[in-house]
């Protein structure tokens, strides 16, 4: 009897060793493991980030992902990780790249963001996208030919936790950071923080003309505040607080210059005409620089 | 069965709970159509209501039933009229009698409750978690591992389910001493569940210990939901009402205050007020029962004083059932120790061998984990009898 027990514990410990352990690389190119059963679907610099959180009573998705084929990828890479369901979609904003495909997921996930994301979602829809993307490939036109506008099942006021098994998810509202709806989801336990659109990797993000750099600021402080290990922007791969720190230098740089200029008498054209950011000549979307001076105007003339 | 040992978790509470009044529901549950995809659930004599929306996403169940067989009975009407699966759960309030039938539904269904009552349920301690899986035997496998936080979504300030078409509101209105109570707002029908605040010619039964917040809380939240003009009020117990209803608890709780106030500006000691007050004005209002205690409540709310805090410590017992009250909810237990014991067989009721505390017999033996006070306390009443 006990060399019965023995064998059994021998093949128990063996087959927790054995066991595969699904890594990034077989999801494919993009995908990080950022923790157990927390995976980032990160293409490149730009590009919209997805990821999916593994827990014991189904998987929480942050964002839809940028594209058709994206969202495919990640349903693709859900069913390699688990074999539970998405059964909450959190948006961490309202723009297209991050919601349009909310139903390739929903029915059955529930989609959850702040107040106001489905006004803004109905905002920005562009009736023609469907149309525009089945053009591209059949391939895409394929998993288009589904699609339904599927705006948010739970709007939030302020904070909101979501517990799901052994997980929990701390949604912060971040108040005119970049678009009508902007979430930050906090896990406590991990201490793995999705920080919306608020800060890119070195990208300079298309500021919205209700965006404040000081609210965007705010927004840095409170979520440094958290103290992350790890950080998840809304596009670009998995960092940490230092996004927060160059952005706040780069913000902080631009209100200066955008207010000495302001001083000396100058108009928001000569100094959208005049200003350069050499320190940050290697940052993505340079084209995005005059409506960055647009906002740090508002801000220095307020 | 008269010779199983049946052992319980059961909250100790109430020795004398004081009567009611007057019935004022129906010795018999209703279940009733308010408006299109909308039901009422209102519980016999004055027990908890619930309200029901269908939508083409799921029901939205909110609170679920005074005891597991009226958790059941909802189950089977919602079952009724709709094929669709009840997908969400709301507390309005953190009481069993509104949040006890929960693990019927949870999972699958979602639980949304405000962050006060989530943040109490994570803190329970390990007899209540084993109480709550096994309240429904038939769904004893299915909570095997789960804990009753797993499927929850809490809120701070509040929250817009849109489901199929309908908007479901939650409000929750900002006081020191809410103790999580929400209100849901049906704006397309006009239908609002008030919770607590919203009585229907019922005193409240508002408590030193603050469990069911303060007269000023309840001030706030009719303030906030008497704008919206609803056409129907659902009230946590009782007759479904109107905003008349609403508007007559804000005159009926400034009437008490004043009252109690006035006693105090002549130096009336506390136990004096808890006797003399008063609310004649209302005599046809149901559990009269309830005024000495609000008066306490009142008296510790003007005195700027916090809720009462009685340490409770957890003790079993042995013994026979010798009385059997309001279908097992309270119970005289004859220890094998040689005391009579009042214990009241509140929402987390751990039973092996019988389905509910409703089979509950004079004779059966019990074994009972409860909490005590440690000191005598008007609210949660309980004291082991000489």
């Amino acid at each position: 009897m006990k060399r019965r027990i023995k064998v059994i514990l021998f093949f128990a410990v063996a087959f927790l060793f054995l066991a595969p352990q699904i890594g990034a690389q077989d999801l494919g190119p993009g995908f990080t493991k950022v923790q157990d059963g927390i995976y980032v679907y990160a293409p490149d610099q730009t590009t919209t980030t997805c990821s999916i959180v593994v827990t014991q009573e189904g998987v929480v998705m942050i964002d839809s992902c940028n594209s058709p084929l994206a969202s495919r990828n990640m349903l693709a890479a859900v069913k390699k990780v688990t074999d539970k369901p998405v059964v909450f979609l959190i948006d961490t904003e309202v723009h297209n790249d991050h919601t349009w495909n909310h139903y390739i997921f929903s029915p059955p996930a529930v989609v959850i963001n702040h107040a106001g994301a489905a006004e803004g979602m109905k905002k920005g829809l562009d009736p023609k996208r469907a149309e525009t993307l089945s053009k591209q490939s059949p391939e895409i036109a394929a998993i288009v030919k589904d699609y339904k506008f599927i705006p948010p099942h739970v709007e939030y006021k302020d904070r909101m936790t979501l517990n799901l098994g052994e997980r929990t998810f701390e949604l912060i509202y971040l108040k005119n950071v970049h678009s009508e709806a902007d979430t930050a989801i906090w896990l406590p336990k991990e201490r793995v923080l999705f920080a919306a659109s608020a800060a890119n990797v070195r990208t300079m993000i298309n500021l919205r003309p209700h965006v404040t750099i000081p609210d965007v600021l705010a927004g840095y402080k409170l979520m440094k505040s958290l103290n992350p290990e790890v950080v998840i922007p809304g596009h670009g791969p998995p960092s940490t607080t230092k996004i927060f720190d160059e952005y706040e230098a780069f913000y902080n740089l631009l209100l200066k210059r955008v207010g000495e200029m302001a001083a000396q008498g100058k108009s928001l054209d000569e100094i959208k005409k005049e200003l350069k950011m050499p320190e940050y000549v290697d940052w993505a979307g340079q084209d995005r620089l005059g409506g960055n001076i647009d906002v740090a105007y508002k801000s220095v003339k307020k | 069965m008269k010779k199983s040992f049946l052992p319980a978790v059961v909250f100790a509470f109430s020795l004398v709970f004081g009567g009611y009044a007057q019935a004022i529901t129906p010795d018999k549950p209703e279940f009733r159509k308010l408006a299109d995809d909308v039901y009422v659930y209102i519980g016999k004599v004055n027990d908890a209501n619930a309200l029901v929306v269908i939508t083409s996403q799921g029901v939205v169940l909110i609170d679920t039933g005074n005891n597991q067989p009226e958790t059941r009975n909802i189950l089977k009407n919602i079952q009724a009229v709709t094929k669709q699966p009840i997908r969400y759960i709301v507390i309005t309030q953190n009481h069993g009698d509104h949040i006890g039938g929960t693990p019927l539904f949870s999972p699958p269904a979602a639980v949304i409750a405000h962050e006060r009552v989530a943040k109490d349920w994570k803190q329970w301690k390990p007899h209540l978690i084993k109480a709550w899986r096994k309240r429904f035997p038939e769904r004893t496998e299915a909570l095997k591992e789960f804990h009753p936080t797993d499927a929850v979504m809490s809120f701070t300030d509040r929250m817009t389910l849109h489901l199929g078409g309908k908007v479901i509101e939650l409000i929750y209105v900002d006081d020191t001493y809410n103790p999580g109570d929400i209100a849901v707002w049906l704006p397309q029908s006009g239908v609002l569940h008030g919770g607590f605040a919203a009585y229907k010619e019922r005193h409240p039964d508002i408590r030193p210990d603050y469990s069911h917040g303060t007269t000023w809380g309840m001030l706030k939240q009719l303030e906030a939901i008497i704008p919206l003009k609803p056409k129907i009020v659902v009230p946590a117990h009782g007759p479904v009402g109107d905003t008349k209803d609403l508007q007559a608890m804000v005159d009926y709780l400034a009437i008490a205050r004043q009252r109690v106030r006035a006693m105090m500006d002549k130096g009336i000691a506390l136990e004096a007020i808890r006797k003399d007050f008063h609310m004649n004005e209302y005599k046809d209002w149901d559990r009269t029962a309830h005024l000495p205690v609000m008066a306490a409540a009142i008296y510790r709310e003007l005195k700027g004083e916090g809720p009462e805090i009685t340490p409770s410590i957890e003790k079993t017992v042995k013994g026979t059932i010798t009385q059997v009250r309001e279908e097992g909810r309270y119970l005289t237990i004859a220890t094998d120790a040689g005391q009579t014991l009042a214990l009241r067989a509140a929402g987390p009721t751990d039973i092996e061998g019988i389905p509910d505390r409703s089979h509950f017999k004079v004779g059966m033996k019990i074994e009972a984990l409860y909490e005590q006070q440690k000191e005598w306390n008007d609210t949660l009443e309980i004291k082991v009898l000489p």
